[in-house]
């Protein structure tokens, strides 16, 4: 779901649409939203799998507090996808637990 | 001193609900009745609205608190989804050896028709167990639920609420530190089994607050947990000191040649 109409903040105007690969799927973007809205509106709703029960988590404060959206954008873990935009071609996989350093796998 | 309970406590105490006239109890008695639990001075008439028989007058001074005229509630319950304060309930004490007790409902899972659960009074504590004989979920509700639940007539005016029983679902002890996954039940062990009586004390037995997030998500609800546990107020729990990095960062950031 979208919010093209907003009570505040208005119409989108032509939205330009781009994609993200998400575990190798593309998946349509309006440019400028956040991935996690982008996955959100797709249906994804597992964004990683927590360290110690492998549990999975997704969107939980949606502002960039709490840290349960991270993933792995274009190979940097910890990105936390609720407040980072979408860029067309980029790449986006679930974290598992807290990453490692150096590029991912 | 009960009137500041509502205010300082965020639930209305028996004395509050004492002062409300008519007496629900009496009027639940005869059949299907409104009990509209709104005592504060606040902008605010959806229910005068929604009731479609004049039972609930606010008037043009929109912020005195609903009259209630019970010799024309049906009991119909239509005030019900309407208040966004979910202060209206329906009580019938008039059939069977059970209350029936219709309240708002807007958590997820919805139970079943049928399904025991268990019943809450204002403050959250159990009461008593109670069966969900009805959920009502009408369009025009606009997505709050109601739930017709049946407890035993004593408890009419104390049950407010319910929680479902974990049939089904992971055993009912929640994470409140999402980042380290400490559960509600590890906090409480170590206030009561490792004598906790501050958050770095329970930051140190258990790693809640530890994570990624630094504790922004889970010390608020562990202030409130301890000070439940131990009768203090939160400005006696002590804080979590708060060391950067605030929030993940890439080493780079802090010695590399990233820009
Ligand atoms: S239960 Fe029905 S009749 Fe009674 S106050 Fe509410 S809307 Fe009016
Ligand atoms: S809708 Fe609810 S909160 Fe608003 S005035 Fe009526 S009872 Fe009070």
């Amino acid at each position: 779901m979208r919010i093209l109409d907003h009570p505040v903040l208005g119409r989108v105007q032509a939205p330009r649409q781009v994609a993200i690969l998400f575990e190798g799927t593309p998946i349509p973007c309006v440019e400028g939203e956040p991935i996690a809205a982008a996955l959100a509106a797709a249906g994804i709703r597992v964004l990683h799998f927590s360290n110690t029960r492998h549990e999975p988590r997704g969107l939980f404060c949606a502002l960039g507090r709490c840290n349960e959206c991270r993933m792995v954008v274009d190979g940097v873990f910890n990105v936390r996808t609720c407040i980072t935009p979408v860029r067309d071609g980029m790449t986006v996989k679930r974290q598992h637990g807290h990453g490692t350093i150096g590029p991912a796998r | 001193m009960d009137w500041p309970n509502l205010r300082t406590r965020g639930y209305l105490s028996p004395g509050e609900i004492a002062r409300l006239r008519p007496s629900p109890l009496e009027a639940g008695l005869r059949g299907a009745v409104a009990v509209i639990e709104c005592v504060e001075d606040i902008p605010c008439n959806p229910c005068e609205e929604a009731c479609p028989n004049g039972a609930i007058v606010v008037g043009d001074d929109i912020t005195r608190v609903p009259r209630f005229y019970e010799e024309r509630c049906t009991g119909c319950g239509l005030c019900i989804p309407a208040c966004p304060g979910l202060a209206i309930f329906v009580i019938d004490q008039s059939e069977g050896e059970d209350a029936i007790i219709k309240m708002p409902y807007e958590f997820l899972p919805v139970p079943r028709e049928g399904q025991q659960v268990q019943a809450l009074d204002r403050q959250g504590r159990a009461v008593c167990r109670g069966t969900v004989t009805k959920v009502v979920d009408a369009s025009g509700y606009n997505k709050t639920i109601v739930l017709h639940l049946a407890v035993p007539r004593q408890h009419v005016m104390d049950v407010r609420g319910i929680k479902m029983t974990n049939e089904g679902t992971p055993a009912g002890d929640p994470t409140i530190c999402r980042c380290m996954e400490v559960t509600r039940g590890e906090i409480l062990r170590a206030i009561r089994e490792g004598g906790a009586r501050s958050i770095p004390a329970i930051k140190r037995r258990t790693t809640a607050g530890m994570g990624v997030c630094q504790g922004k998500t889970c010390s608020g609800l562990i202030t409130g947990i301890l000070c439940q546990e131990i009768g203090v107020d939160p400005e006696c729990t002590g804080q979590d000191t708060a060391r950067p990095p605030v929030r993940p960062l890439a080493l780079d950031a802090l010695g590399g040649d990233m820009e």
